[in-house]
């Protein structure tokens, strides 16, 4: 299967508009142009794309909630805010498909009549805004953006927006209020953003990697990319496996593949002398897969099924050597760490289970902690005005559920049995 | 209008109406921390979690719409121990330190802890803990106490219009502050301590004067200005000492809303030394302190000389918007009765020309409560306030003046030549008048604290305040004084004005758009008093 999303991944020529006009570039952008808005829009639809982002709703959808009349300009924000431990996939596609993102970008803004597109990337992503600003800049000289692109009477400006440093802001509400230059904290929905988004027009919130899949859905037709992977889950996905792999790395596979062929056959297996112990398969905020579970179908709808996710197709992969105590409070101190803080059950229940993650990783732990972290995860799940109170209480909860036998070893010894030293402090 | 059930009870509320506010204008209470019904909803302290039938998960109430047929649970299982988690999470950093923390009595976290937590936490780790700082020069802040509602950064937002107050840093570190430590401004800052439902944001003026089960508070009209926002007065209970002043929610003048002048005006009437005695000059001799009746006698002898002398139209009689409709009233009413003197001025008219508008809040520039009662209660005006006044005494038109509210006398201008011309001088003060030393006699008058009455602000609107605290000594009402004096001057039907109401219930009678009022029709809220499309025009 040839790849569409990461193809030049690698090769850095193809920032450059001539070599990825050459490829076949922007040629996807003519086509959209000869067809009207709502073809586009039907042909997204129709093709079957979810988002990539995690949440994986249907991008056509979301683009056809846009109200076509709006009394205040319409936007679209591309999500590049990739933070989501265990993931670093948009990365390949910012550096290396820049003008792929670009040229998704236009198709969409045309489909919806946006005129104003941003890419909000995270602040730590200095180099792909670069990337992206140089790119942004080629297609301005060749008309792909700016007044009148192509002399088919549509505009569009593109601007990057470097984001400061908060894992919140790739909540969507967080983000239009971060690029409105406000406190990055989420809003309170509804109003959904397709309604009263960024400054408080119309927007329109994708992802990266579901931008940078349109321009192969407009070339192909939406039947060709309908007729990859399983029913309700089409088109392909890239995972960025990471943990103890032989290649660990960046892979674009159709949905539906196999987990287990993920990790034996395109990153090599285990690494030698190990067996699979878990895997994370959505980012640090899927639940954690026992390796038993592991014969699993990568895609949204199975996932779910097993009370995980693809999230946003991170797999961290673990051998038999890791602690999942560890993992669990390496994850917990995250999530407390970029709690933003605005309602009560994620900022304070996300350090209260810390504590007791870290308590019971350093031996001092009881076995009633167990059950005290699942009711602290049960108070906060469902509870919070944004996905991030069920981002962090469902794993965590996961880790105490399925490996609660291990939890209770480092209580029966009063220390880590794979001889971990306490975690250090958080300031 | 669509029909809902809460917990069973069906409920018909206007489109829009959110679960919370149907429930609570239905007498259903739910919990609720963020909301305030005069800021935007933010959903943030998820206390007000509901059940809706069909929706998986629980909702807030205070952000959810109402809907036709919409079934609401607000206390099943799920609900309970959702506000049981609410409520523990919300404590585990909260130092618990009520014995000694301000706001202890009158706190939402304490009355919701007890109404809807589980009564124990289960946390046992050290509690994030901040240093308190001062926000200016009305608040004090203690950010351990903080459940990080933003009430307050709203307000200062919507109301305040200036977004100075907010967040710093994230999550549980996440700590209130101003940009770089500036001090808050403007003259809304007390709103802030009333819109803290903790004890997170206390008054520097108020804390550690009492305990709320210490207090009692009385319904009462500010004086500072011609809004006359509805507020209540706070009175510790043992000592009758007055305490402070809130907004009392009216949503005709001042919705929940009061500024820091009226709220802290108190302290320019009850920090200084208030007059608690008569005085009179007997003999030809300076002043001296009197009973009240020695004071009466005074008055009464000089009047009779001076009328004798020169008749009944060098009396002046000089109204106060600072003084109750109360007051003027029968300032107006003795005049004309005792010496058939139709002559009479407003002292204190002067505009302040200071202003504040703000987004949520407008703060007039005229700093006197009452100009258009006193108007109405039949101060007519003989030319232009104290100005007239002056030509008059000039002239040699006027020997006789009563002055109301001496103390309030904005507009004078040292003129002690000039009103030696003025044979007999009567002054009720709350605080020693300017024109004091002059006087022949001095009555201690009760400030609005004190006493009963109506004052009618800048809208026309009649509003009652209501006695709190005991006058200070020898202090009485000014309508009371001049019924005293009327009665040593034997005036008919002075006997049977006993209380402020006898008084006010006169004025109704004889007043246009006061007719048929007494103090029941009042209220809490006040009235717009009736006035024909001519005098609007006028």
């Amino acid at each position: 299967m040839e790849a569409t999303l990461i193809k030049h991944i690698g090769h850095t020529a193809f920032r450059d508009i001539d070599t990825f006009v050459q490829g076949g570039g922007y040629r996807a952008v003519e086509k959209a142009f000869g067809m009207r808005p709502e073809e586009v829009t039907e042909a997204v639809k129709s093709s079957g794309l979810r988002g990539r982002g995690g949440a994986g709703f249907s991008a056509g959808m979301k683009w056809s909630f846009v109200p076509k009349e709006s009394q205040l300009p319409k936007y679209l924000c591309c999500n590049a805010d990739e933070s989501e431990p265990g993931t670093f996939k948009d990365r390949q596609i910012v550096e290396y498909e820049p003008h792929l993102l670009v040229e998704g970008i236009i198709i969409c803004c045309y489909a919806v009549g946006i005129h104003s597109a941003y890419i909000y990337i995270r602040g730590e992503f200095a180099y792909g805004a670069e990337v992206l600003e140089n790119a942004i800049a080629q297609a301005y000289s060749r008309n792909y953006l700016g007044r009148d692109i192509l002399g088919k009477g549509f505009d569009l400006d593109v601007t990057v927006h470097r984001g400061a440093g908060a894992y919140i802001c790739g909540e969507e509400t967080a983000l239009l209020e971060s690029l409105e230059g406000k406190r990055g904290q989420p809003r309170l929905k509804p109003p959904f953003p397709a309604v009263v988004g960024l400054f408080n027009g119309p927007t329109v919130i994708n992802n990266v990697e579901t931008l940078a899949a349109i321009p192969s859905i407009i070339n192909n037709g939406a039947d060709w990319y309908a007729a990859i992977g399983p029913e309700r889950n089409r088109g392909t996905k890239l995972f960025s496996v990471s943990g103890h792999v032989v290649k660990p790395g960046v892979y674009e596979m159709p949905l539906g593949t196999n987990l287990l062929a993920l990790i034996n056959d395109c990153c090599g297996g285990i690494r030698p002398g190990r067996t699979l112990k878990a895997v994370i398969p959505g980012g640090a905020s899927a639940s954690v897969l026992r390796a038993e579970e592991c014969n699993i179908s990568l895609d949204f709808d199975s996932l779910a099924k097993a009370g995980s996710m693809l999230g946003s197709g991170g797999a961290i992969v673990m051998d038999d050597s890791t602690c999942m105590v560890k993992v669990a409070h390496t994850a917990s101190r995250f999530f407390y760490e970029e709690s933003c803080g605005k309602c009560t059950p994620c900022r304070e229940g996300i350090g209260w289970v810390e504590k007791l993650f870290r308590r019971l990783e350093s031996g001092g732990g009881r076995e009633t902690d167990l059950a005290l972290i699942s009711d602290i995860c049960d108070n906060v799940k469902g509870k919070t005005l944004c996905p991030f109170g069920e981002a962090f209480s469902a794993p965590l909860d996961t880790f105490v559920k399925k490996f609660r036998e291990e939890f209770l070893e480092h209580v029966r010894q009063k220390r880590c049995p794979f001889g971990n030293p306490p975690p250090d402090p958080v300031h | 209008m669509p029909t809902l059930t809460i917990d069973g009870k069906e409920i018909s509320v206007p489109k829009g109406t959110t679960v919370l506010e149907a429930a609570k204008t239905n007498g259903i209470h739910i919990p609720h921390y963020c909301y305030h019904p005069a800021l935007a909803v933010v959903g943030n302290c998820r206390m007000c979690l509901v059940k809706i039938e069909g929706m998986p998960k629980l909702q807030t109430s205070c952000s959810t719409a109402v809907a036709e047929n919409m079934k609401v649970f607000t206390k099943t299982d799920e609900v309970r121990k959702a506000q049981q988690g609410v409520m523990e999470l919300l404590l585990i950093n909260h130092p618990l330190d009520c014995p000694v923390c301000d706001q202890g009595g009158e706190c939402d976290l304490q009355d919701f802890s007890y109404g809807y937590g589980a009564g124990k936490s289960r946390y046992e780790f050290e509690k994030q803990t901040f240093v308190e700082r001062s926000l200016g020069p009305v608040i004090k802040l203690n950010m351990n106490r903080c459940i990080r509602c933003t009430r307050c950064v709203r307000f200062c937002q919507e109301v305040r219009g200036k977004a100075e107050l907010d967040f710093f840093y994230r999550g549980q570190h996440s700590e209130l502050a101003t940009y770089d430590n500036q001090e808050l401004t403007g003259a809304l800052q007390g709103n802030l301590v009333d819109v803290c439902p903790v004890g997170a944001l206390t008054s520097k003026d108020y804390r550690f004067k009492s305990r709320p089960w210490d207090n009692r508070d009385v319904k009462s009209v500010c004086p500072f200005c011609e809004k006359g926002c509805s507020t209540d007065i706070t009175v510790k209970w043992r000592t009758g000492q007055l305490l402070r002043t809130k907004p009392r929610y009216n949503p005709d003048v001042n919705g929940h809303w009061m500024c820091d002048h009226g709220r802290f005006g108190y302290h320019a009437i009850f920090d200084g030394q208030r007059v608690q005695k008569s005085e009179a000059t007997i003999g030809g001799a300076g002043l001296s302190v009197v009973p009240r009746e020695k004071a009466y006698a005074a008055v009464y002898e000089a009047s009779k000389r001076i009328r004798e002398r020169d008749g009944g139209s060098v009396f002046f009689g000089l109204g106060s918007p600072h003084a109750s409709n109360e007051d003027n009233f029968m300032l107006a009413k003795f005049m004309k009765d005792a010496f058939q003197c139709a002559h009479f001025g407003l002292n204190a008219t002067e505009d302040s020309g200071e202003a504040e508008d703000y987004p949520g809040f407008k703060i007039p520039s005229f700093k006197a409560p009452n100009l258009q009662g006193a108007r109405d209660a039949g101060i007519t005006e003989q030319g232009v306030g104290y100005a007239g006044l002056r030509t008059a005494i000039g002239k040699g038109e006027v020997k006789a003046l009563f002055v109301l509210a001496g103390n309030r006398f904005s507009d004078w201008r040292g003129d002690f030549e000039l009103m030696k011309r003025v044979d007999l001088l009567v002054i009720f003060e709350l605080l020693p008048s300017p024109l004091h030393p002059l006087a022949t006699a001095t009555i201690p008058a009760a400030a609005w604290t004190e006493t009963d009455g109506t004052m009618t602000n800048m809208q026309g609107r009649i509003q009652r305040f209501w006695r709190g605290v005991d006058p200070a000594g020898d202090a009485i009402p000014q309508w009371q004084a001049l019924v005293e004096l009327g009665q040593r001057f034997g005036l008919q039907g002075y006997q049977q004005l006993k209380r402020a109401e006898d008084a006010f219930k006169l004025l109704a009678a004889s007043t246009p758009g006061y007719a048929g009022l007494d103090y029941s029709k009042i209220g809490d809220r006040g009235v717009l008093r009736v006035v024909e499309e001519a005098a609007l025009a006028r």
